[in-house]
This record gives structure tokens, sequence and C-alpha cells, in this order.
């Protein structure tokens, strides 16, 4: 009786003494791979113009149904190169289902993903899922 | 018959069939931009090359009749080579915008590309760039996506009889658009946009707000006049975006207010809660707490011995006639209902023609007292069509015809006020009795007379009765058609009054409008339910509605917006528009048509029958169970089947009061007819306030010039209004706009539409 306990303990003052693979999260956190897909970002070009140009292709082709997107237009081409912008651009995050397909979408290259997986939201529901175009043009971490 | 084989299939033909139809029959696809069914066929594109066998050329399938033993390939190698090329062509100017361009999704040219061309782009040229024309708040023309198929040009040419819309310079340069317009805003321009394959003329209401493949779109019956065209309504959550004409019929033609008079539907001034009445305010209840307070108030004054009256407007649907007359009918216990609120003191009568083609078919065309385009405008778009094509001659006696006089043969042009006596003259005329006396004072002169007469009595003509036409004008029209041998077609305003006629929604007795507004001054009437229409707005007599109104114990508006006529309300309560429920509507031509629901209710809205419904229930009689509209449709269909007597009018009309200088007819301008037009945005940036207008000889002679702000007075009332000068007005007469709620312009009137005015220059 006492032999299999001891081999279990064995295993268990083993792994005292061999290094740790968990990490203190959130004061530090784990490389990630490049090409992770994390939340989305819209990119303004170099004038700090939208990028976006409401064709609605990544609405109409993400399979969770996360996106919503409303144009207008720009007609003295402030805002966008082209006259037309994302008037409402929103991404439920409660849906999205990360599979990147709006980023493959874009004719545009203005939407992409980033290696930010840090979407945790404050208390019940899930209405602080719901991002807007302003949250989406943030910039966060290192980006 | 000739025999022909496409593509392998064989098919006899009748002779004159061309290879694009032949191959429609056959179900062979051939892609075309400027072919288009319902316009003539002009073989510009080239899009529709064919080959026949032993044929040296390809040959263009819209205009190449078959001939006998022909064996045509649509799919060679020739002609898909010829397809490749040409789609190459028009890519070589043509932007690569798709993912900005409001067509992509429905457009043709991006279909044939996927389809027929090939994935190459050889020149490598700067291509064309011509400045976007924002051509007012109706269209955007972008030349740079332009194929040059042409169809907008022939519809212009074709329909319309002719715009400034055209084609100019030449080959490569070829541009198409108005030539001297900023603002093209012609009545029928939604076709324009519908007919173009490409992008190049978009709606600007729609512009870059969705994608077209958002949209769910559902078949319901315009609401704007009782041509009833048939519309695919595009919603997309909760909102009306984008409507579509699909069907050739009744007409392959719809007009701007069909296509583009929906935006009231989203308006942001929109009320969609209860309303209730609180000393000087008005307080948002909820629905149950506003019905229980309305049946309370009217339970109350019927109990007190006061009568309660219905005005309802002539735009909604059977259903909500059925349900409201039945609770003040049975419920209630009230005889004064009324649905004519545009001041008309008519019922409707069974029609001559039973649909638009009748219309077309006939001869000649004789149009009394309306202007077509602006009531009814596919309509005038099938009248001017057998005009224009030269089969028919038109006969008009009506006071500024805006669309049909370019049509006319013989156009009678009487000063406000005097259609009627020109029709008793030409009624004399026919009868081979004197009728110069009958035409003193109206403009008319005496050769046009005869000859129209006598053209009348040359073909077998339509007889087309207005709207505008009293009772009296009726049997005028009735005793000119029956030395003719015809029955008039007599129109109506609003786009349901045949089916509120027939669901009874009028006072047995016989009343008008004017004589219900006349009780609610005198107190016999007093309690009041107005529905889905603003009375300062569309009732000829501003005054009288204004005391009216606020001698009233108690008014319940149900409505959209908070226009004057809720300003004196006790309890508003939320109307739906036309897309938020079903039902049904009986068109001109008294033929029932279903109305689909394209989205819920916004928040509190209830139609009508809804109300009605619920009245009953707090009333503590409730009507029946019904749980949708179409719960009640069944009682609808039984309705219409009845023959229902409408009581004599006759002698119900004053005369118009026309002291002052200058006879005027008080008209709708087109993009101010119709249902809430007051609330599409577009329309409002079209016409934005009321104006005067003159014929030119006439204003020069008064000493005034076109676009000068004047003064028009009337009974001491001073309206600053702009003065314009156009060629159909009559001489020694003026038009003034109506339609506005904006603008107290019923003030000025006395319960017809003309009134004398006095015209002054404003001092600046």
């Amino acid at each position: 009786m006492v032999g299999p306990l001891l081999k279990g303990l064995r295993v268990t003052f083993g792994h005292l003494f061999k290094p740790a693979i968990t990490v203190k999260y959130p004061y530090e956190k784990r490389p990630v791979a490049e090409r992770y897909r994390g939340r989305h970002v819209l990119k303004l070009d170099e004038d700090g113009r939208e990028k976006c140009c409401a064709c609605g292709l990544c609405e109409a082709v993400c399979p969770a149904g996360a996106i919503t997107l409303y144009g207008a237009e720009d007609p003295e081409f402030k805002r966008s190169d082209v006259g037309k912008i994302a008037e409402v651009y929103e991404i439920d995050y409660s849906r999205c289902i990360f599979c990147g397909y709006c980023v493959d979408a874009c004719p545009r290259g203005a939407i992409i993903m980033t290696t930010d997986y840090e979407l945790t939201v404050p208390g019940p529901g899930r209405g602080h899922l719901y991002k807007d175009k302003n949250w989406l043009f943030e910039k966060r971490g290192g980006e | 018959m000739p025999k022909v084989v496409i593509d392998g299939i064989e098919i006899e033909v009748p002779p004159g069939t061309t290879i694009l139809n032949a191959a429609q029959r056959v179900g062979v696809e051939i892609p075309v931009f400027c072919y288009h069914p319902y316009l003539k066929p002009a073989g510009i594109c080239r899009m529709c090359l064919v080959e026949v066998e032993g044929m040296p050329r390809l040959l263009p399938a819209c205009i190449t009749e078959v001939q006998d033993g022909w064996e045509i390939y649509t799919n060679s190698d020739r002609v898909k080579d010829a397809r490749e090329w040409l789609l190459e062509f028009v890519l070589v100017n043509h932007p690569l915008e798709c993912p900005i361009c409001d067509e992509a999704g429905e457009c043709e040219l991006q279909n044939f590309v996927f389809k027929f061309g090939e994935p190459r782009k050889r020149l490598y040229d700067e291509p064309f760039k011509y400045p976007t024309r924002y051509l007012g708040p109706l269209i955007v023309h972008q030349m740079n996506r332009c194929v040059l198929c042409r169809r907008c040009v022939r519809f212009s040419d074709e329909a319309m009889g002719g715009t400034d819309w055209g084609v100019y310079e030449r080959g490569y340069r070829t541009i198409v658009g108005p030539y001297e317009r900023d603002v093209f805003a012609q009545k029928y321009t939604f076709n324009m946009e519908a007919l173009c394959p490409v992008g190049a003329i978009t709606s600007n209401i729609y512009r870059y707000k969705t994608r077209i493949w958002k949209l769910d779109f559902t078949n319901s019956v315009c609401a704007h006049c009782e041509v009833g065209c048939w519309l695919d309504l595009g919603e997309r959550d909760g909102q009306l975006l984008k409507v579509l004409h699909r069907r050739g019929y009744p007409s392959p033609w719809i007009c701007d207010k069909g296509g583009y008079g929906f935006e009231y539907v989203n308006h942001s001034e929109r009320i969609t809660v209860p309303l209730r009445r609180e000393g000087n305010r008005l307080r948002g209840v909820t629905t149950d707490e506003a019905l229980e307070f309305v049946a309370g108030r009217l339970k109350g004054l019927v109990e007190s011995g006061g009568k309660v009256a219905a005005l309802v407007s002539p735009h909604l649907t059977c259903e909500d006639y059925l349900l409201m007359g039945s609770f003040m009918k049975e419920v209630v216990g009230s005889d004064y209902l009324d649905y004519r609120l545009y001041g008309g003191n008519t019922y409707p009568e069974r029609p001559a023609v039973d649909s638009l083609e009748g219309v077309e078919k006939a001869e000649a065309y004789l149009v009394v007292g309306e202007d077509l385009s602006v009531h009814h405008p596919v309509l005038a778009l099938s009248v001017a069509k057998g005009c224009k094509e030269g089969r028919a001659s038109l006969y008009l006696i009506v006071t500024g015809d805006s669309f049909l006089f370019k049509f006319a043969a013989e156009h009678a042009n009487p000063l406000p006020g005097k259609e009627e006596k020109v029709l008793e003259a030409l009624a004399s005329v026919l009868g081979g009795k004197d009728y110069a006396s009958l035409l003193e004072g109206t403009e008319v002169s005496e050769d046009t007379l005869k000859a129209m007469a006598q053209g009348l009595q040359e073909k077998k003509p339509l007889i087309i009765g207005g709207s505008r036409l009293t009772p009296e004008g009726r049997v005028l029209l009735k005793g000119v058609g029956e030395r003719l041998g015809i029955t008039p077609l007599f129109l109506d305003w609003g786009s349901n009054s045949k089916g509120a006629f027939q669901m009874g929604f009028w006072s047995p007795g016989g009343e008008s409008v004017e004589d219900i507004l006349n009780k609610c001054v005198s107190g016999e009437i007093k309690g009041l339910f107005v529905s889905s229409m603003d009375l300062f707005r569309d009732y000829p007599n501003g005054t009288l509605v204004k005391e009216a109104l606020s001698n009233l114990d108690f008014l319940v508006v149900h409505d959209m917006f908070f226009t004057e006529t809720v300003a004196y309300s006790d309890c508003y309560l939320p109307a739906t528009s036309f897309a938020e429920d079903g039902g049904t509507v009986v068109n001109m031509f008294w033929e029932a048509k279903k109305r689909n629901r394209a989205f819920k209710p916004k928040d509190e809205s209830m139609p009508l029958w809804q109300v009605a419904l619920g009245l009953s229930r707090k009333w503590g009689r409730p009507l029946g169970d019904f749980g949708t509209v179409e719960d009640v449709t069944p009682l609808v269909r039984e309705r219409l089947s009845q023959v229902v007597e409408a009581p004599s009018t006759l002698g119900g009309v004053k005369a118009a009061h026309l002291k002052g200088d200058i006879p005027a007819l008080f008209e709708y301008p087109f993009y101010r007819a119709g249902m809430r037009t007051d609330f599409c945005n577009a329309f409002v940036q079209l016409v934005p306030e009321p104006y005067v207008t003159l014929n030119p000889e006439y204003g020069d002679e008064l000493g005034f010039k076109n676009g000068d702000i004047v003064i028009m007075e009337v009974d001491g009332n001073q309206f600053r209004m702009k003065l314009f000068f156009r060629d159909e007005v009559p001489r020694g007469g003026a038009i003034v706009s109506r339609g506005f709620s904006d603008f107290p312009i019923t003030r000025a009137l006395k319960g017809l539409w003309y009134r004398g005015i006095e015209l002054r220059a404003a001092k600046e």
C-alpha cells in the first residue's frame, strides 16, 4: 500500500524541481506566434485616411455573421481616398470565431488581425464584446 | 413560320422574331447591354453577337430577324472570342471600383465579365476621368462607368418624350448626360437609374448606404397613387433602404414617387410612442394607457350625447377601413366618417377599361380635370405612349398640364376654375348647340374646341375624368361620353380611395368632409379621430380646419409625425408606414392587390385596424379575434365583391371664390403629391418651398421676371413666394403650389382648390 503512494509522491516532488510551464499572467506573457489571429484593427493609409471603403466583402464572407457594416459618402475625400467610408463598422466578439476570412476578403488590406488576444471584458453580459469602429481603429500594445 | 436551330435546339418562331427572342424561348442565354424588353432594339453594344452558319460575319442577335433554316451558334469559339474582346474593350475605360460602386452585385457588366470574360487587361493606359455629377438629390451620374448602351437616352426619348438627357461627342469620347441641367428630376428619373446596366446612374438616396446583397426584398404595392405599381421593398435591420420595380406589370416603368418616395419610413423625426395631453404638454404613455384613455373619453362623449367623427387618409389599406368603419358605426354609433380629406366631393365609379394595356390600346384620349403626370404618373406614360408613336391623338381640357401637353393634338388650357365650362361647351358642340357664350372668359378658342369635337367623333376615344372634377363635372363628362358611346374612366385621389369606398368608409347621409368640419364648428360633433393625414396640409380650407379642431372636446390623431394637426390633439397614436404592415389595396381599375409586410412595426407603432381593434376591446365590445392582418383579409375580400351604391353628391360644392385679379389653381408640384412627401428629404430638397407660376407672356405683361419674389394676397392674407414662368400655365391665370405642411397655404382657400389671388412685387 505504501509502494504506490511513494510512487505517486515521487512524481509530485519530481515536478517541484523542474522549471514551471505556467506563466504569471498578466505580469508575464507568453510569446505569440507571428501569424496569430487575434483582435482586428482597421488600418489608416499614409495620409491618415481610412482604408476601409465599406465594400461589404468582410461582412458577406464572415461565417459567424459577426460584422455589421453600413457605408456613407465622403464627398470631400477627407476621410477616404475613394470618397466612401464605413459609417458603422461593428464586430461582435461574442460571435467572432477568429477565422481570418475578413482579412483575406478585404480588397484594400484595410482590416488586419493582430496578436492581441486580451479581449476579456468587465461585468456580466456580452454587450462589452460588441466593438465599434473607434475601438477597432485604436492602437493597443506595441502596434 | 421560320424554323431555326439554336445551339442544336430546333424551334419554330413567328416571322419577325429576332435571334435574341428566339434564343430566350429555348432558354439559351445571350448577354446583352443595350437590349431591354420594353425599349426598341437598337443594336448598339455588340455584346449579343452570334454566329450564323454560312454568314461571313457575326450578327447582333437583338436586331437580326431570324430566317428559315438558319443554324445559330451562341457559344462557338468565334462568339466567345468576340465577347472576350468586347468586354476587354469596355473595361479599357471602366474603372475598377466595384468595391465602391453601388451597382456591384446587380451589375450586368460584372456578371458578364465573370461569365464570359477573360480575366486579363492588356492595355494599361490611364482611363478617362470624368467628374462625378450630382444631378440633384435623386441621381448621381458617373460617366467613367458608362458602357454607352444608351438605355437611359432611349428611355428618355421613347417613354418620356424627350428631355435634355442625350448623347454628346463622338467615338470613344462619347458622353451621356444632361446638356444644361444641374438638377435632373423629371418625374420618371427612377427608371433611368433602374435601366442602367452598370453603375453610371445610381441613386443618391441609397448612395453608399449598404450593399444590395444585404437587403431583403418584399413584394408590396406603392402607396402614393391608385395606379398601384408593384414594388420590391429592400429592407435591412428595420430600415427601408431601396425600392426596386422588377415586374413589367402593370407598367414596366414607375415614377419617382414610387421609386424614391419612401424616406419618411426611416425618418428620424418619426414619433413611435403614444402621447397624451396633460395641460400644454404631450406626455409619452404606454399603448394600453393611451387606448384606454381614448376609448374612455369617446365613450364619455357618446354617453353625454355628443357625436364622434372619423377622418382617415385615402392611402391606407382596406383592412384599416373595414375595422375602423365597423368600430365607428357599430361600437361608437357614429354616422360621420370620411376618407376624402383632399377636399373632393365625389365617390369612385366603376371604370370603362380594366388595365393599363387597355388604356394603351385606345385610339384617342380625352383627359379632363387633372394633371395626370402628378396624380397618376404611370397612367400619363401609358397615354403618352400611343401619342408618341402616332397611333393615338390626345385631347386635353386641363389647366396647366405639365407633361402631356407636349403630346396633345389639341390642348384646351382654360383659366383656373373654368375646366367644367369648357367641358360644357364641348358637350354643346357635340350636341350641335350654341357654345360661344360658354367659352367666354375661359381663354380657350372656338377653333380648338371645334377641332377637338371633330377629332373625338372620328376616333373612339378613352375618356379620363380627373380627380379635380366636381360631381357636376362628372355628370357633364358622362354626357359627353354618352354622345360618343363611351363610359369614362374616373380617377380619384389617394392610393386606396376605391377600397375605402367599397369598405363603406363614408357617411351614409352623404356628408362631405366640409360638412363634418362645419358640424365640429357648430358643436354637434365633439370628438374627432384623424388618421395618417395632416388636415392643414391637404384639406383646402385651413381656416375652417383650425376653427373645427380648436372647437373639439376631444381629438385623437393617429399619424407618424408631429404635424400641425397633432399639435391640436389630446392623444396621439403612432401609425405604421406602408412597409410595416400588409393589407389589401384597390387600384384604379378596381383590382385588389395584396401588400406584404417588409419588417415589423417600429416600437409602439400600430396600423389603423389594430387601433380600431384595441379601442373596441377597451370599449367593452370587441370587434372580433384578429391576430394578424391576414385574419381580416377574408372579410375584406367578401366586401369587395359586393356592389355598393354611392349617395348623390350633386349640389354639394359651393361655387369657387374667384374674386381677385388673377384666378389661381392650387396644385401639387409632382414631388410634393402623394403620401407624406414632406418627410422625404430628397423631395423636400427638390421643392423646398411653395411658388407661383405664370405664363411667360402674361408675366411680362404684369411686369414680373422669372425668379422674382412676389407677395400673393388673398383675403388680406399675404404669402411671400417665388415666381416662375412656365409655358403650360394658361394666360391670365396662375398656378400656386400646395402640399406643404410647414407653409399655411391652405389658409388662402375656401374649400376648393381655386381662388382669386392678387400678386405684387415684394419690396426688397
